[in-house]
């Protein structure tokens, strides 16, 4: 049964889809864009009609997403 | 929280409790929860000023460690908001960055509570369809006269006379194939659209020749009823020249 379960995705290109494209936005001045994300978002789609330039970069995307690193043993 | 600093902004919530999410973030600084009001918007403390990275690996890093807080916070949370990569929200006119946020959470307050509600429980699930004319082409050309005259023509002809006839036959069967493909795309549009609450429709994206991406879907479903979606997508995976990639469960980046 493949279909019934997705799989969590496991290509940077789903990433990139989703995150430089799409989510909330604040349309307000109180907003600063961390990077040009317009320019990162090109050059992230250069990179993935690439698979070795992707490669290369080390993009390949882990299949366990946490890659966000726990606090340890610490309230803050 | 000092005052000069700003705030990168992962996703927002519903709750009553600001308990950190013991989480380091893009920044290496701990990923807080900021409470206003019973919306909790995620967000870790940072420079309030945009960084001049040439250095893509540590950029794509981010989107990466974004999309990892945003997932482990919806865990936390049940339903949240996901914010687009790259906002920092930055201390103005004598106020921090944490009192403009939650200035600005106050403003949009009811609409941010109707779309939580809206999305309660739900989850993005990535549909796309990848076909491969090459296995497709034998059937459309069995099924076409136009196209099996054409090619009888062609070997009966000199080779000059010939060639403008192959460049003719390609044109036909390139029409033909987007014509078939259009056919599909509509078919599996009602039959994926019939098994979930929302849909948005992607631009497609390239594949390895001779493969085609046909269709690339977001779909809205409840988290725990995706089986009907399931079952369709694995019927039209077995149809001979096509292949169904199935991603998820997102957080709701499509639809927030």
């Amino acid at each position: 049964m493949p279909f019934t379960h997705a799989t969590k995705g496991d290509s940077l290109a789903d990433v990139v889809e989703r995150i430089l494209d799409k989510g909330l936005v604040i349309n307000a001045d109180i907003v600063i864009l961390l990077c040009d994300v317009e320019l990162l978002s090109i050059k992230i789609r250069a990179a993935l009609a690439s698979f070795e330039t992707a490669a290369k970069w080390g993009l390949a995307f882990p299949s366990d997403m946490r890659v966000a690193h726990p606090v340890p043993e610490q309230k803050v | 929280m000092m005052t000069d600093k700003g705030l990168y902004i992962y996703c927002l919530a519903q709750g009553n409790q600001e308990e950190p999410l013991e989480l380091r973030g893009l920044g290496g600084q701990p990923v807080m929860a900021l409470l206003h009001r019973g919306l909790i918007a995620v967000v870790e403390e940072c420079e309030a000023k945009s960084i001049q990275s040439e250095d893509q690996k540590v950029l794509a890093d981010g989107l990466l460690i974004h999309q990892s807080v945003v997932d482990i916070a919806w865990e936390r949370y049940e339903t949240v908001l996901p914010f687009s990569f790259g906002m920092v929200i930055r201390p103005m006119d004598g106020k921090t960055a944490g009192e403009n946020l939650k200035g600005w959470m106050e403003r949009e307050s009811e609409e941010l509570r109707g779309k939580l509600m809206r999305l309660k429980s739900k989850a993005e699930y990535g549909v796309q369809v990848i076909w491969d004319p090459t296995i497709v082409l034998p059937k459309i050309r069995h099924n076409d006269k136009e196209i099996q005259d054409l090619e009888k023509e062609i070997q009966s002809k000199p080779k000059g006379v010939a060639y403008l006839l192959e460049r003719k036959l390609a044109e036909i069967i390139k029409k033909r194939l987007e014509e078939a493909a259009n056919v599909y795309f509509k078919d599996f549009y009602q039959r994926i659209r019939n098994c979930v609450e929302e849909i948005h429709v992607e631009k497609v994206r390239r594949e390895n020749p001779p493969k085609q991406m046909i269709m690339n879907l977001s779909c809205l479903q409840e988290k725990d009823e995706v089986v009907l979606l399931g079952r369709e997508l694995e019927k039209i995976g077995k149809i001979q020249g096509f292949d169904v990639r199935f991603t998820g469960p997102w957080p709701p980046y499509s639809f927030a």
